[in-house]
């Protein structure tokens, strides 16, 4: 399941990675910046995610990258900013991977001068409907919100999402902008990784030719974990969207080392694919992990006709899978077969890969040695989980508990006419 | 799984946090040159393509294998050729629930005996030897669905076909999926965008017409739908002479065709009557807006739509004209509602396809307390497109685009299977290379023809999604039709 690539660095810091794919007819070209929600200023919540708005094309005609590499035939041109990056991303002939690159660095080089303040109205407009689609108008969005908010507490970057709180949003100038810019979206804080029908010497050359002489800038800096005490404590939200109850489950786990992270992320997997959720309960498990601490967090949503009481109880069930010795072995090791398969489905596509290969890169600073992640699953057996996810999760770590609680009754049972 | 937040924070930046002071950005200092880079021709020349094999067994089972080895790994999709679209009037959804129950578990064997409690699904069956299985039922079709390793192909195609020879039809499950799915239509109104937007998708072929259904009924339907109705359909689903079995992945025809024939010879074609045939439905003169209530929502959608019946169009000048409304970075709909007017997050439009129907599908989301703005400005956007039609620049544009995303669905295995479904479901062309024809075919005449006649303004129906009182006080404050509120799930 190895991944090939090549890396190199370039003498302002940009970071190179070129993977190969002889079978495509395209290249995909993904810029991803040191330039998350974690490195926002403090009481500026959103504006990693306002600025991504802001880079993705320019007000002239010279600067409407998305016109622009449409015209050549480019695809799937978008951005997205999560806690940790601001990723750039199109997918172009292999003949146009020039074009994606010139784009690359007309973004860092020229566009930061064009930016005015209309400009941030607009766009802080447009984030403010997007806030009410992707999260609002969301099942469990504004439990997510609260739930959020109370793992990560203001000042940290996170207490407003990556999206920002309306509050804070609406404060934000075209200095703040023209700030976080000039610090964060420069080669020493990027990534470029290139995949698709290329061979590695020419991207290189390209890169270099594109990107190599732009001032590096100066290395970003994340924030660190939520300060402040992490209490257990349980509370009771309501929600409108949806009629099933759910339990989530939070963990602030500090000094986390990779092997605990590690066998937790599998743990999570596993879990999450056992249920069929066919007919009711569902599972979601994960961890968000950062260097050295991280958020575990176990969601379970219930049938419908299924008392918000019993939540807690489910809860502590599904837990145990995770913690004891209650997940049957079978299960166990086909989480780990689904696992597998995903992420072969997931590497089949060039942006299943290219987003491998970033992560990696941005996370361990190692992408070469990319079986590790693709083939690590296979290292841990049941009851190594078992033991490492009792120790961090039951053993003395306070947990959040959010209980959501459908505000709308479930509908009365009809009564099914007689024809069985 | 829920969406990750990956948090990195490489130890050499904290080592040095608070350290310095952030340099200027000197853009002077860049080599960077203001004008794009022509295309360049590279070195690795683009692999040839290999064309999928097409055979039929001799019960009637069309097979096609499509070999694609990037990674090791196989999806494979039998198609039934019958869908919800002509489900009985007296049994809505049982085309769902006959194909959902192919999957449940089995509650008696062949001689009626009872099962033993250690019996598993077949999505369980699957799962443990490393496949993923789902089932999906359309207007037109239903599918059964499994992906996994290319090694493992035989044991997939055995189970999948004893599967189908002897089908499941538990009553027990049956009840059970039925309250589910009772229950279930509840929250698609409320929050489940996916589900909910496909059924909205279906209300722009009429909102009573065969492919506006929901495909597993309504509340009233689930009511009166009884087992040996869903028994009885599934008769009429599971067969040979309709369906299409489709494998796409690490494998080799001559290998996988013999083990195929094995699986699915058994399987015996039926006598079944001749589906009723479901009308193209042409449009009709707007008299009304169509509100169907979500609530709460802090957001409205709003819709244009109409069925394409009594338009006479190749499907890739449809295409180059919904881009140019709703698809390109720059159509006029996402410059009208996002760069000049900051209504809206995004906008689309769309040609939705069926076996004997096509729909136009444009939309915007806005904010409820907008929705009077964003009604208004949908409107007169598609207006503007009869008014100042498509330039040629525009249909360049569209092209471009359309062809890239033909280039990426040829791309990987998720594009190459998403082609081949669309042939089984709907009949779009089989060849990469007619599709890329079709396109080149399309003129500057053809698309502003099509504007002029498609997207008259009387003919578009509109619809409102979203908290009805400010849907009502938007419409009817537009003069733009009277209100009529609709429930396209009950």
């Amino acid at each position: 399941m190895a991944v090939a690539v090549k890396k190199r660095t370039l003498s302002n810091g940009l970071v190179v990675l070129v993977s190969p794919e002889p079978g495509s007819r395209r290249v995909l070209v993904d810029v991803a910046f040191r330039a998350g929600a974690l490195y926002e200023p403090r009481g500026k919540s959103g504006l990693a995610h306002l600025v991504e708005h802001l880079m993705v094309r320019g007000p002239t005609p010279e600067t409407n990258y998305l016109e622009l590499l449409e015209r050549r035939k480019a695809t799937r041109t978008n951005a997205f900013t999560q806690a940790d990056r601001m990723t750039f991303r199109t997918i172009v002939p292999a003949e146009e991977l020039s074009l994606a690159l010139w784009v690359a660095a007309d973004r860092m080089v020229r566009l930061p001068g064009l930016l005015d303040a209309q400009a941030v109205e607009r766009e802080r407009k447009v984030v403010l409907v997007e806030r009410a689609m992707r999260l609002v108008d969301r099942p469990y969005g504004l439990v997510d919100t609260e739930i959020d908010g109370r793992t990560f507490p203001s000042p940290h970057p996170l207490h407003g999402q990556v999206i920002g709180t309306p509050e804070e949003l609406a404060q934000l100038t075209l200095a703040d902008v023209q700030s976080f810019v000039a610090r964060h979206l420069t080669p020493v804080n990027a990534v470029v990784t290139i995949v698709g029908n290329v061979d590695e010497p020419t991207a290189f050359r390209l890169v270099e030719d594109a990107l190599g002489a732009i001032p590096a800038g100066t290395p970003a800096i994340a924030a660190g974990p939520p300060r402040g005490r992490w209490d257990g404590v349980s509370i009771e939200m309501r929600e409108a969207r949806s009629s099933r109850p759910r339990v989530s489950l939070v963990w602030r786990l500090d000094g986390l080392t990779r092997e605990v992270a590690d066998a937790l992320e599998l743990g999570a997997a596993i879990l999450s694919g056992y249920i069929d959720g066919a007919f009711g309960t569902e599972v979601d498990a994960g961890l968000d992990e950062v260097e050295g601490w991280g958020v575990f967090r176990l969601d379970i949503t219930l049938p419908y006709d299924k008392p918000v009481e019993s939540a807690a109880g489910e809860a502590e069930a599904f837990l145990r899978y995770l913690t004891a010795t209650d997940l049957p072995y079978d299960a166990f090791e086909a989480g780990k077969l689904a696992i597998d398969r995903s992420i072969l489905f997931g590497l089949d596509g060039l942006a299943g890969r290219a987003s491998l290969l970033t992560h990696l890169e941005l996370r361990f600073g190692d992408p070469i040695r990319n079986t590790r992640f693709t083939e690590g699953h296979w290292r841990f057996a049941r009851h190594d989980i078992q033991h490492i996810a009792w120790k961090a999760l039951v053993v003395g770590t306070p947990r959040l508990e959010v209980h959501a609680r459908p505000l709308r009754p479930a509908q009365a049972k009809p009564e099914w006419e007689a024809r069985e | 799984m829920r969406s990750r937040r990956s948090l990195v924070l490489p130890l050499v930046l904290a080592v040095l946090a608070g350290g310095c002071a952030p340099k200027s950005y000197v853009v002077e200092k860049a080599a960077h040159v203001a004008t794009p880079p022509p295309a360049t021709k590279l070195a690795v020349p683009a692999p040839e393509r290999v064309e999928p094999r097409r055979v039929r067994l001799d019960n009637g089972l069309e097979v096609v294998v499509a070999p694609w080895s990037r990674r090791p790994v196989v999806s494979i999709r039998l198609v039934f050729g019958r869908g919800a679209a002509t489900d009985s009037p007296h049994a809505r959804g049982a085309t769902y629930f006959a194909v959902a129950a192919l999957g449940d578990l089995y509650e008696e064997d062949e001689a009626g005996n009872e099962m033993p409690p250690g019996e598993r699904t077949l999505g369980q069956q699957l799962r443990e030897i490393g496949a993923r299985f789902f089932f999906d039922v359309e207007s037109d079709h239903a599918m059964l669905a499994i992906d996994g390793y290319a090694s493992d192909v035989e044991r997939y195609l055995e189970t999948l076909g004893r599967s189908i020879v002897v089908p499941r039809h538990g009553a027990e499950m049956f009840a059970l999926r039925r309250e589910a799915v009772y229950e279930e239509i509840e929250d698609v109104e409320a929050g489940d965008d996916e589900t909910f937007f496909r059924y909205l998708g279906r209300a722009a072929f009429g909102v009573d017409h065969p492919y506006a259904r929901p495909v597993y009924g309504n509340l009233a339907a689930l009511k009166s739908l009884g087992h040996e109705q869903v028994v009885e359909r599934q008769r009429q689903v599971l067969d040979p002479t309709t369906a299409t079995l489709i494998v796409t992945g690490d494998v080799r025809p001559d290998g996988v065709i013999p083990v195929i024939q094995k699986a699915f010879g058994r399987w015996r074609p039926r006598q079944v009557a001749r589906d009723e045939v479901i009308p193209s439905p042409e449009a009709r003169s707007r008299d009304r807006v169509y509100v169907i209530p979500r609530r709460p929502s802090a957001t409205m959608t709003i819709c244009a739509a109409r069925p394409l019946g009594d338009i006479v169009a190749d499907d890739a000048a449809l295409d180059v004209l919904a881009a140019i409304v709703g698809r390109t970075a720059d159509s006029r709909l996402e410059r009208a509602l996002r760069e000049e007017s900051a209504l809206a997050y995004s906008s689309s439009a769309t040609v939705i396809r069926r076996r004997h129907a096509r729909a136009f599908f444009a939309c915007t989301r806005v904010l409820s307390e907008q929705a009077r703005d964003g009604l208004t400005k949908l409107v007169a956007t598609l207006g503007d497109v009869v008014s100042r039609p498509p330039t040629g620049d525009e249909v360049e544009r569209a092209r471009a685009v359309l062809l890239g995303e033909l280039d990426d669905e040829d791309d990987d295995l998720a594009g190459r299977l998403r082609a081949e479904l669309d042939a089984v479901s709907h009949g779009a062309p089989k060849r990469r290379g007619d599709k890329v024809d079709a396109l080149g075919r399309v003129s500057i005449d053809d698309v502003q023809r099509l504007a002029r006649t498609l997207l008259d303004p009387g003919s578009l129906q509109l619809l409102m999604a979203g908290e009805p009182g400010p849907a009502r006080r938007a419409a009817e404050g537009t003069g733009l039709g009277r209100v009529e509120i609709v429930r396209v799930l009950r």
